[in-house]
């Protein structure tokens, strides 16, 4: 009895942090859709499609502790994949007359196009992990950041199909609040199981001590892969839904920018746990649009504050190198949500009552009180 | 026979300003092992001197470009890479990511985003015309410069006691500290040298583009990635020579690829870096210091 009691509440301590961050991510959503205008709505639906994006990139580098560089390309790929698939067949005979005549004549829905785009997000990334999942460190770092840049010349360059620089436009939009809030809850919930199941667990294993996890049959290079692709996937599904939130967008969109701002919601949450990911996104979301209110100028009766570009980018560097310093792993750490703790002289006291009414060992040391795991 | 000569010469002055940028990386991922992402930003904040100082004769101008380049690398290594000294290199990476995306945008929030033109000179627009060839001037004093820089940083390594620290410490940062050598002496002199270099690959860059972007210095930067690795990180040798090939296959691309593969230039160089981790990570010249210790 004692042992199922503890067995559950051991599952339920593990479990926990899925639903506790489910709630978290509605919760600030629909405060945030709440309490603004009509221009904080889109600010709503980038936050929430940047969260996506950052529980891709840390579906791999959280769990395998290799930096990419590179992922924002994926979520490329995924956007003109949906892109070319939800535009309508008479604008692209317009647009694009030479596109090749399966993709002139596709059409999708809007749900199908975004799995799509994930799709091929993941086969690409296949193809790219053969070979960059050997690299460690600091190799595998450039090799991710060449890959970005090979991705984005080819869709910049790739007139038939891409557009060229121009790049794609007249996407119906179909990212709502409530379609982004989905897909994140959908991306948070895929990117715990996959850190709890077994390979999850070996590859973060491997993540600590290469060299251990090898010598007790970690298949290090194996595992990346897995983890690669399944970050390309929610990599491209996040990009299929910016694309279906811009309406229009080009090869520059998807480049170093948006590589910098996912790298530091992911640092500066903590890149080591999905808690740390979803915190910093949804953090730096926030102060990201605090320092937009003031880059645009606004007036404050007396004062005025002038127009100011930029601003928002400089104070968001100046935060990730002041985290980067100050706290190396981030605002959680590294830790997921820990479970609520009952303040530890309350435990004391309900402790001794059940003692008590017991009647048996009333006279347990506070020394022997066992503590919460944490 | 004049094209290929033409190509050539295109190669040299290329290489040379490639390994000029590629110099100033190497320089300190001998040394502490950070990629700076940001040398391009002392570029782009070169330029901007320049612009700014438009009127005064050409050796103030040259020597004003260098003093703030240096001034900013200094700035940067006490600010952002002192407290992360020690750090492991993705680390320092995403460091270096932050600072150069941080200065772009400052370059954005005080001078706007568009374009400023600036002349640099006159004379180095010029060419001298040997027969069919034409070499602009600006490719000579190019790649005359470089020859004399890269020759004195060699005799600066060679001879001096602060160059011979600077190799020791590239070669064993803890050892060289257990022998005496002081870590901030070293790491600030070699940001300066890159400043240095910075400087004078901001001359040149202005010199050729004729104006000046807050995000002037980010191709360089990226073709000196592509000129490291392929000489070998971590390496001076390296980074010049691998200025010198990149240069050469920058040039063959662009002369010899067929045409509607000429957009597609840069994915074969970045194609080419990631060949060369995968093939030899070690690069054209390996480096003592790089053999992997468990």
């Amino acid at each position: 009895m004692a042992a199922a009691l503890r067995a559950t509440r051991t599952a339920a301590h593990a479990v926990w942090p899925l639903p506790a961050l489910l709630v978290l991510v509605v919760a600030s959503t629909e405060i945030a859709w709440a309490s603004g205008g009509s221009v904080t709505k889109g600010v709503v639906v980038v936050a929430l499609i940047n969260l996506i994006l950052v529980i891709g990139l840390y579906t791999f580098v959280g769990n395998s502790g290799v930096f990419s560089f590179g992922s924002i390309g994926f979520a490329s790929i995924g956007a003109y994949t949906a892109g070319l698939l939800v535009i309508p067949v008479a604008q692209k005979a317009i647009l694009q007359p030479d596109l090749p005549h399966f993709i002139a004549n596709a059409h999708f829905g809007s749900v199908a196009a975004t799995l799509m785009g994930g799709v091929v997000g993941a086969v690409v990334g296949f193809a790219f992990a053969i070979p960059l999942m050997r690299l460690n460190g600091i190799a595998a770092g450039l090799a991710t950041f060449a890959m970005l840049v090979i991705i984005k010349t080819v869709a910049n360059s790739w007139t038939q199909v891409t557009n060229g620089a121009a790049g794609l436009s007249g996407l119906p939009i179909t990212t709502s609040k409530n379609a982004a809030m989905i897909w994140a809850l959908i991306a948070i919930a895929v990117a715990f199981v996959f850190q709890s199941s077994a390979l999850g667990l070996r590859l973060r294993g491997s993540r600590e001590d290469d060299v251990a996890a090898r010598s007790v049959g970690v298949d290090v290079v194996m595992e990346r892969r897995v983890a690669w692709v399944l970050h390309a996937f929610i990599m491209g599904v996040g990009g299929a839904l910016y694309g279906q939130y811009l309406g229009s967008f080009n090869s520059s969109f998807f480049y170093i920018a948006l590589t910098f701002t996912t790298l530091a919601m992911l640092v500066v949450g903590g890149l080591k746990s999905l808690t740390g990911a979803v915190v910093g996104s949804l953090a730096i979301s926030f102060v990201a649009e605090v320092l937009h209110r003031i880059e645009q100028g606004a007036d404050f009766g007396i004062f005025h504050v002038p127009a100011r570009p930029g601003l928002r980018e400089v104070g968001l560097a100046i935060i990730m190198l002041t985290i980067l310093v100050l706290r190396p792993r981030g605002l959680t750490n590294g830790r997921e949500l820990p479970w609520p703790r009952i303040p530890r002289r309350r435990a004391l006291e309900v402790r001794g009552s059940t003692a008590a009414e017991g009647g048996g060992a009333a006279a347990e040391s506070p020394a022997n009180v066992p503590q919460q795991p944490s | 026979m004049a094209l290929f000569v033409q190509h050539v010469i295109d190669a040299t002055t290329y290489g040379s300003l490639f390994a000029l940028y590629a110099l100033g990386i190497a320089l300190i991922f001998g040394i502490m092992g950070l990629i700076n992402f940001a040398h391009g930003e002392l570029i782009m904040v070169g330029g901007y001197t320049i612009v700014l100082l438009a009127h005064p004769p050409w050796p103030v101008v040259i020597l004003a470009t260098i003093a703030v380049a240096i001034v900013f690398a200094l700035a940067m290594e006490r600010v952002a890479f002192r407290p992360l000294r020690g750090a492991s290199p993705p680390t320092l990476l995403i460091a270096s990511f932050a600072v150069s995306y941080g200065l772009q945008n400052l370059a954005i929030l005080i001078e706007g985003s568009a374009a400023k033109g600036v002349s640099v000179s006159t004379w180095l627009s010029e060419s001298f015309q040997i027969g069919s060839v034409s070499i602009p001037k600006l490719d000579v004093v190019t790649v005359a410069v470089t020859a004399v820089l890269l020759v004195s940083l060699g005799l600066f390594l060679q001879r001096t006691r602060i160059g011979v620290q600077m190799r020791a410490a590239a070669e064993d940062f803890r050892i060289a500290r257990v022998l005496g050598v002081k870590a901030n002496t070293v790491i600030a002199t070699a940001f300066a040298i890159s400043g240095l270099l910075a400087g004078v690959g901001a001359y040149f860059l202005t010199a050729q583009t004729g104006e000046v972007t807050p995000d002037f210095g980010s191709n360089p930067v990226l073709y000196a990635f592509v000129a490291t690795v392929l000489g070998g990180m971590g390496t001076l040798r390296g980074a010049v020579l691998g200025g010198y090939v990149f240069g050469a296959i920058f040039v063959a691309l662009q002369a010899y690829l067929p045409i509607e593969l000429a957009p597609y230039r840069d994915a074969f160089a970045y194609g080419a870096v990631i060949v060369m981790l995968l093939v030899r990570p070690q690069g054209l010249v390996v480096s003592r210091s790089a053999v992997t210790r468990i």
